[in-house]
C-alpha cells in the first residue's frame, strides 16, 4: 500500500497514532476518516494547523495516504466506545 | 608476561573505550534534542520552520538509541577483554561499523529520510551496518564464554541471548517496513509484527544491561542458577509483545496468551521487590544500583498493570506509555549503563550521588506528572472529541516541561561526568577489576577439583 510509504517518509507518526501506537501530540487517526471526512483531512494536509506544518505532498501521495488512512479506519475503531470495556478489547 | 598480548589487549581496550566515548556522546546529543523538543513544544514560536519536531524527534530518537546499542556493545567488550583470549579484530570491526551507522543515519536524516519512522527504522543500507555491528556482540560473549559463565551462569546467558534477539528485532523491522512480508494490506498484522519487532529489540539489550548489571554486583550477591526462570524468561519475551496490541484488531487468542505471558512478570516482581530489600550500598556503583532496583520494581509494576486489558484499553496511547518508558529507558537502561562505565573506569566524583538522586527523584516527578495526565486523558477520550478534551487538557501540558527541569539537569550532569570518565579511560586503559578475581577463583577450583575426589575417598 503506497499511502503506507507516504505515512512513513512523512514522519507522521511523530505526533501521531493509528490504533494508540504512535506519537502523543496529535489526535490517533484511526478512524478519521469516518469522523471528519476526507475533504477535512486533505484540506488539512494542505494548509497546515497549529502545531501541524503544511505538507508538500503531491497529488498522487495525498490520493495514496487517503486511501491507506480508509483502510485503517475500515479495520476496526480506537479507542473502543463502548463501557463496560470489552476485556481484551474491541474487534469491531 | 606475554608483551605482544599485552600490546594487542591495550588496543582492544582503547576501541571498546572510543565506542563508550561515542556512546556517551550520543546520550549528550540526545538529552539536547529532547530539550529542544520540549521548548518547540511548549513555545512554538522559539524556532523558525527549519527547527520543529518533525526534524527533532528523530535526532533524539537517534541518538537515544545509539547511546543504548552502542553502550553495552563497548561494555561488554571491556569485561572480556583479557591477555590470553583478545578480541582486537572484533573491538576494531564493532568500532568503524557503528561510527559508519552513525554517519550514515545522520546523513540520511539531514537529507529527510527520517529515522523516528517508529524508533528502529532507518534505510536498509544503513540498517544493515548496524546488524552486522550488533552482531558482533554475540561473538564477543561466546569468545569469551568460559570466563563470563565463570563469573556468573545467568549473565552469561543474558548477554548471549539479549545480544543475539536485538540483530533479530532490527532484521525483523526492516523486512517489514520494505514490504518483504508483504503485510502493508493489512494494517492489523503489520502492527503486530513491528510492535513485535520493536519489543525484540528492547528486551534484547534489557536482557543485556541486566547481564552487565549481574557482572558489576560480582561475587557480592548469590548466583542465581534456576533454569525455570530461564524458560520463563524464554516465554514472556516470545509473547509480551501482545500487550501492545489489545487495542489492534487480531486474533483474541493471541491477546490471552499475550496477558497469561506477561502476568509471569509478576514472579521477576516480587523477587525484585525481596533484592531491593537485602540491597546496601556500600559504593557508588551500589548506591546506583540501588535506583535501578527502585526503576526496575516501577518498569515492570507499571508494565504488568498496562497488560490487564481493560487498564491497557484507558491507559494505551496515553502519556501514561510515555512514563512506562521513560521510567523504563531512563530509569534502569541508562543508569546502569552510566554505573558500569562509572565503575569500570574507576573515576570517582564527588558531585555523581547527588546528580544520581536528582536524576531519579527528578524522573520520579516527571513520570508521575505524565501518569496523571495520561490517565485524564484516556478517560476523557472515551467519551468526547479530540478537539474538545484537548482544549481541556491543554493548560496543564505545560507541567510536562517544568517537571522535566530536576531530571534534565541530573541527566546532563551524568552525561558530562560519563564523558569524562571515558576520556580519561582512553589514556589510563582500565580493564574489568574483576579479572583477577577470576584467576584467584579459577586456580582455587582447580584445586578443589583435585582435592575433592580424595577427601571422597578417605571419607568412604
Amino acid at each position: 500500500m503506497a499511502g503506507g510509504d507516504v505515512w512513513l517518509r512523512g514522519n507522521c507518526n511523530s505526533c501521531h497514532a493509528l490504533f494508540g501506537l504512535g506519537g502523543h501530540l496529535g489526535p490517533d487517526l484511526t478512524n478519521v476518516i469516518r469522523l471528519r471526512g476526507a475533504p477535512v483531512v486533505v484540506a488539512t494536509l494542505r494548509s497546515g494547523r497549529v502545531g501541524m506544518p503544511e505538507f508538500a505532498f503531491s497529488e498522487e501521495e495525498t490520493r495514496d495516504l487517503i486511501a491507506y488512512l480508509r483502510m485503517v479506519d475500515e479495520s476496526g475503531t480506537y479507542p473502543a466506545k463502548k463501557r463496560p470495556l470489552p476485556l481484551f478489547g474491541d474487534d469491531s | 608476561m606475554n608483551t605482544v598480548l599485552e600490546a594487542e589487549a591495550r588496543k582492544c581496550l582503547f576501541n571498546y573505550w572510543c565506542l563508550l566515548l561515542l556512546a556517551g556522546g550520543c546520550l549528550l546529543l540526545s538529552i539536547l534534542a529532547g530539550l529542544l523538543s520540549a521548548l518547540d513544544t511548549a513555545v512554538p514560536e522559539l524556532f523558525d520552520k527549519t527547527i520543529t519536531l518533525r526534524s527533532l524527534r528523530p535526532a533524539h530518537t537517534l541518538f537515544s538509541l545509539t547511546w543504548i546499542l552502542a553502550g553495552p556493545a563497548a561494555v561488554v567488550g571491556i569485561f572480556g577483554v583479557r591477555l590470553e583470549n583478545s578480541t582486537l579484530g572484533l573491538s576494531r570491526a564493532q568500532l568503524v561499523l557503528v561510527t559508519t551507522f552513525l554517519a550514515g543515519a545522520i546523513a540520511t536524516t539531514l537529507a529527510g529520510q527520517f529515522s523516528g519512522r517508529e524508533y528502529i527504522t532507518w534505510p536498509p543500507v544503513v540498517t544493515m551496518v548496524l546488524v552486522f555491528a550488533l552482531a558482533l556482540t554475540p561473538v564477543t560473549v561466546l569468545w569469551n564464554w568460559r570466563a563470563f559463565t565463570f563469573r556468573s551462569p545467568e549473565a552469561g546467558w543474558l548477554l548471549l541471548t539479549g545480544s543475539l534477539l536485538v540483530p533479530l528485532g532490527l532484521v525483523e523491522e526492516g523486512l517489514r517496513l520494505h514490504h518483504v512480508l508483504g503485510l502493508a494490506a493489512d494494517p492489523g498484522r503489520d502492527l503486530t509484527v513491528q510492535w513485535h519487532a520493536l519489543d525484540t529489540v528492547i528486551a534484547g539489550w534489557s536482557m543485556v544491561l541486566y547481564g552487565i548489571g549481574i557482572l558489576l554486583t560480582g561475587s557480592r550477591v548469590g548466583r542465581l542458577r534456576g533454569g525455570w526462570l530461564f524458560a520463563l524468561a524464554a516465554i514472556g519475551i516470545l509473547a509480551d509483545f501482545g500487550h501492545h496490541n489489545y487495542a489492534s484488531p487480531q486474533a483474541h487468542v493471541i491477546k490471552i496468551v499475550s496477558f497469561s505471558a506477561t502476568m509471569l512478570a509478576v514472579v521477576s516482581f516480587v523477587r525484585h521487590v525481596a533484592a531491593c530489600r537485602r540491597a546496601r550500598p556500600t559504593d557508588q556503583t551500589m548506591g546506583m544500583l540501588r535506583f535501578v532496583e527502585f526503576w526496575t520494581l516501577f518498569a515492570v509494576g507499571t508494565g504488568v498493570l498496562l497488560a490487564i486489558p481493560p487498564i491497557n484499553l484507558y491507559a494505551h496511547g496515553t502519556y501514561v506509555i510515555v512514563a512506562h518508558t521513560m521510567g523504563s529507558m531512563i530509569g534502569v537502561n541508562s543508569l546502569l549503563l552510566l554505573a558500569a562505565g562509572f565503575r569500570l573506569s574507576g573515576v570517582e566524583s564527588w558531585f555523581r550521588s547527588a546528580a544520581v538522586r536528582a536524576t531519579s527523584y527528578g524522573l520520579l516527578g516527571f513520570c508521575l506528572v505524565l501518569a496523571a495526565l495520561g490517565i485524564a486523558r484516556g478517560v476523557l477520550r472515551v467519551d468526547h472529541d479530540f478537539l474538545e478534551w484537548k482544549v481541556w487538557l491543554k493548560p496543564y501540558l505545560v507541567l510536562i516541561m517544568f517537571s522535566a527541569i530536576p531530571l534534565t539537569l541530573g541527566l546532563t550532569t551524568l552525561a558530562v561526568d560519563f564523558v569524562r570518565c571515558c576520556v580519561r579511560s582512553l589514556r589510563t586503559l582500565p580493564a574489568d577489576d574483576f579479572a583477577m578475581e577470576r584467576v584467584i577463583l579459577s586456580a582455587a577450583t582447580r584445586k578443589d577439583a583435585r582435592e575433592s575426589p580424595k577427601q571422597v575417598h578417605s571419607a568412604g
